[in-house]
């Protein structure tokens, strides 16, 4: 334990690692900061500069903006009663009350508190959680690894109430797109239409930055939102929160609890893990009636539990190689760039790197709440850029990224085509999610599921003779038969209300 | 799961989707792919040279598989969805806009080529600028103000390379400034 301390330190020596870490944050809470970007466009624009990147310094940064982002969300959440990303919202039920009865610092340093508590716990149980799951993951098969990404991607597709057989239908599109290009048994040509650009699949940088960036940007450059709210004063005792916090142990500590249990599982994040952290720490109050009227124990239970996840979300991915949502698929393509594996043998291998992510995400958190002590005052302020002005910048930043990876036309038509696809998407409120997972994660089910039935001879008992893989059959077809009847239940309740 | 529309929605409320058109173009266009399986990929025992490895790694039986799911539950969710009343008008001007905006895109690329990445980012940045409702000074200055950070982001920060556009074929600058602009 202690020569990992000492080896992810010296990780830190790498000024291109601190440059990141900084660097990230800084991007991550003001994209957070500001209403309707949030991290995900973020991590979709600086995808194709980590590849140029070492894969510490890529991911570090990767992470800066994932986990700074939850943190800025919540300042227009507490300061303008809106939330700065989606998962910053239940923040506004008690962080905006607090705020307008002429307390908008201590709702705010609350948030910070709760924030880092929850991010801070959570890289521990990273450190702690991490290589146990990876050593075990040495004793599964590939049909077990295969199973295991099939499960990961249903339960996103379960996870989406109310969209999950449009989600499935996504994943099954996704899954598709992943099988375009060049096939490994034969080298043989899949979908490519007789061209020679599509040989190489279809560019998931350009998907990405269609779906989050494009799509956003689409939606943005129309809007006519109107930001309501003063802007607060903003002058000192951001501090308080930090003392504060530790008078609420039992909702500290069960929210942050929830966030890593939540942030493990793949699909779930931080939007169930919030909602039961804020409905538990309402039921085990002793104050109820004060929820969502400034109670300090909400604003403790919503930024707690959310920003748990994000080391979290790090665990299966780094012992399993299986991404849960997809920040840390898109993450995952940093790995495959620079031909590092996740699972057992990254631990093995590549201790440094693993030993640095540690140290930086301990780091990044401290850094992060510096920032955010340093400069609130101006962050506030982030949150009344016009949309449109913001859909003009991210087209620019989309334009050049989707362009300047290959230099080839074919890759910003690609990049429009899914911009246009993720505005419909936004539009018909049905997630996107399930595309990046199916294509991030289509090739590595494949690879698995043709390497375990090939080792059976073709053999698909194979799929329910070991304990394991008969365990993820079990648990896939029960979730998948629940989210159809779900479905379906929902589909009859809502046919009062239909129009035409 | 950041990213998703409906994560803008309180987590308290479920809303069902709607977008059955889109769902609908969905399953048409997976039938089309699913008909041409046969002819966008090859049997194993086709490829030259090659030894039959298994009815597991034919090459078209994942996008069959893919495919085939596709149309299923998009069949499905497809009924499930909830019906709406289109404002088709509306829909036309809004995707409307999203062509002239993509059209704009693609004519940057070119101009790349031909005027450089500063001041094809300058016309783009204005271009979409007006398209977004921006006039006059304002206009002009976010124009400016987006080449200026393009530039100081990708070309001075990240030193991203861009091929020598046509224009600095006919006018003579310092090295160092075509790199920049």
């Amino acid at each position: 334990m202690i020569e990992s301390v000492f080896l992810g330190l010296q990780q830190l020596g790498d000024p291109m690692v601190w440059v990141a870490l900084v660097g990230g944050s800084i991007l991550g809470i003001i994209l957070g900061a500001i209403p309707g970007i949030g991290p995900g466009v973020g991590i979709a624009l600086l995808l194709p500069v980590t590849y140029t990147m070492d894969p510490l310094a890529g991911i570090t940064l990767l992470m800066g903006l994932y986990a700074a982002g939850w943190y800025g969300g919540a300042i227009p959440a507490i300061t303008i009663n809106t939330p700065g990303t989606g998962v910053n919202v239940l923040t506004t039920y008690d962080g905006y009350p607090m705020a307008s009865k002429g307390e908008p610092q201590r709702a705010l340093s609350l948030a910070y508190a709760s924030s880092f508590v929850g991010g801070v716990f959570a890289v521990f149980v990273l450190m702690v959680a991490a290589w146990p799951i990876a050593s075990l993951s040495r004793h599964l098969t590939s049909i077990d690894l295969g199973m295991a990404a099939l499960l990961a991607m249903v339960l996103v597709v379960v996870a989406h109430r109310g969209s999950e057989l449009a989600s499935f239908a996504l994943l099954g599109a996704g899954l598709f797109i992943s099988t375009i290009g060049l096939e490994t048994a034969y080298g043989s040509a899949r979908y490519t239409f007789g061209t020679t650009w599509m040989l190489a699949g279809v560019p998931l940088i350009s998907v990405i930055l269609g779906l989050f960036a494009l799509g956003q940007a689409f939606t943005l450059i129309f809007s006519d939102r109107q930001i309501d709210g003063n802007e607060p004063e903003m002058n000192r005792g951001l501090l308080g929160g930090f003392t504060e916090v530790f008078r609420y142990p039992k909702t500290l500590f069960r929210s942050a609890g929830f966030g890593v249990g939540m942030g493990v599982l793949p699909g779930v994040g931080e939007f169930l893990a919030q909602f039961f952290a804020y409905t538990t720490a309402r039921a085990s109050s002793k104050t109820p009636e004060l929820f969502g009227k400034g109670a300090p124990e909400g604003i403790i239970a919503s930024e707690t539990a959310n920003n748990a996840v994000p080391p979290a979300a790090l665990v299966p991915l780094l012992a399993l190689g299986i991404p849960g949502e997809s920040f840390t698929a898109m993450m995952l393509t940093v790995f495959i760039i620079h031909g590092v594996d996740p699972g057992p043998t990254l631990f093995q291998e590549n201790k440094e790197f693993v030993a640095g992510l540690y140290m930086t995400l301990l780091v990044m958190n401290v850094v992060i709440v510096a920032l955010l002590l340093a400069g609130t005052r101006w962050i506030a302020k982030l949150s009344s850029i016009p949309d449109r002005l913001l859909g003009v910048i991210i087209l620019c930043l989309a334009l050049i990224g989707s362009y300047s990876t290959n230099y080839r036309l074919t890759d910003t038509l690609i990049a429009i085509g899914f911009g246009v696809l993720g505005f419909a998407l936004r539009r018909a409120k049905i997630p996107m999610v399930p595309i990046i997972l199916g294509l991030v994660l289509g090739p590595i089910m494949e690879r698995y599921f043709r390497q375990g039935i090939g080792a059976a001879g073709g053999d698909l008992t194979v799929f329910v003779s070991r304990p394991t893989s008969l365990v993820f059959v079990i648990l896939i077809v029960v979730l998948i038969v629940t989210a159809i009847r779900n479905a379906f239940k929902g589909s009859k309740k809502g046919s009062a209300d239909v129009s035409g | 799961m950041s990213g998703d529309a409906n994560q803008e929605k309180s987590p308290f409320k479920e809303e069902r989707h709607g977008g059955r058109h889109l769902l609908g173009g969905m399953v048409c266009t997976a039938i089309i792919l699913l008909s041409l399986v046969g002819s966008q990929t090859v049997r194993g025992s086709e490829v030259s040279g090659r030894l039959e490895v298994g009815w597991w790694a034919e090459p078209g039986l994942s996008p069959a598989v893919f495919l085939v799911i596709t149309v299923i539950t998009s069949v499905a969710a497809y009924f499930v969805a909830k019906r709406e009343v289109i404002d088709w008008t509306q829909v036309a001007k809004d995707y409307g806009r999203v062509a002239i905006l993509s059209g704009c895109m693609v004519i940057t690329v070119f101009l790349i080529g031909i005027l450089g990445f500063a001041l094809s980012i300058f016309v783009f940045a204005g271009g979409v600028g007006f398209i977004a409702g921006y006039r006059g000074g304002r206009l002009v200055v976010i124009a400016l103000l987006s080449s200026i950070a393009m530039v100081l982001v990708f070309r001075v920060g990240f030193s991203v390379w861009f091929p020598r556009p046509a224009l600095f074929k006919l006018i003579d600058l310092p090295f160092w400034l075509q790199g920049v602009l």
